[in-house]
């Protein structure tokens, strides 16, 4: 038997590239008969918003942040050689002429794996970002430092 | 006997849909799956081990990988 079942990531970055990694590891620990768990915190939160949601009232420096960051997988960018755009979209176009799953599969398959996704509450609250901003996953859940804590304990952690 | 194309994706799609299709099957069926990225190899071995299935067969002809599992658990 294999010393840990149990996998936590921490994705902090909100880069395209590192939440491919992100993802591809998720899913393939979870197609491997591990307990997965993604907690997204900080950058990695706005891969979570979905392109349109009503919102409550936001304050001013709120609605820069909302407006700044992306939202969801077809908004996130590469953290090199990203060129204003330029190489998101090459990397992408290679990626679907090589039959390589984008982040928008990789998040499917995670979801149909029963790959849980958790929410650091205060990196929300920070950003001004909302739970109706979140996008509709199977089973996301929001946590604070002691869940993700309890979750970790004995398992496998990773920080992307 | 399930077969499973996995010969349109790359890693980790080629395990993430073994694993999806062992989950119809019982104890003792087998499937086969049919992969061309080249990590395959050593991932089918390593998820065999991992997720304590048997690796019955396994064989590389033009590029195309093939591995029939029999699930144990």
């Amino acid at each position: 038997m294999s010393q840990s079942k149990k996998l936590s990531i921490i994705a902090f970055s909100g880069d395209l590239d590192k939440l491919m990694a992100v993802f591809i590891i998720a899913t393939g620990a979870a197609a491997s008969g591990m307990q997965v768990g993604i907690f997204t915190t900080f950058w990695g939160t706005s891969l979570l918003r979905k392109i349109k949601s009503k919102t409550k009232k936001k304050s001013f420096i709120e609605k820069i942040f909302a407006a700044l960051l992306p939202k969801g997988p077809h908004q996130v960018r590469l953290s090199r050689l990203n060129m204003f755009g330029i190489g998101s979209w090459s990397m992408k176009y290679l990626m679907k002429k090589k039959n390589i799953a984008n982040l928008e599969k990789l998040m499917q398959a995670a979801e149909d794996l029963g790959v849980k996704i958790n929410v650091c509450e205060m990196s929300m609250n920070m950003m001004g970002f909302q739970r109706e901003e979140m996008i509709d996953y199977k089973d996301l859940s929001y946590y604070g430092i002691a869940g993700f804590l309890n979750q970790a304990r004995d398992g496998m952690v990773l920080f992307i | 006997m399930e077969i499973v194309d996995a010969t349109k994706v790359q890693c980790p799609m080629p395990i993430v849909k073994l694993a999806q299709a062992m989950k119809s099957l019982q104890v003792g069926q087998k499937v086969k799956i049919q992969a061309v990225d080249l990590a395959f190899e050593a991932d089918i071995h390593a998820w065999c081990e991992q997720t304590h299935n048997l690796l019955i067969e396994f064989s590389a002809e033009n590029g195309i990988f093939t591995a029939i599992i029999e699930k144990q658990n």
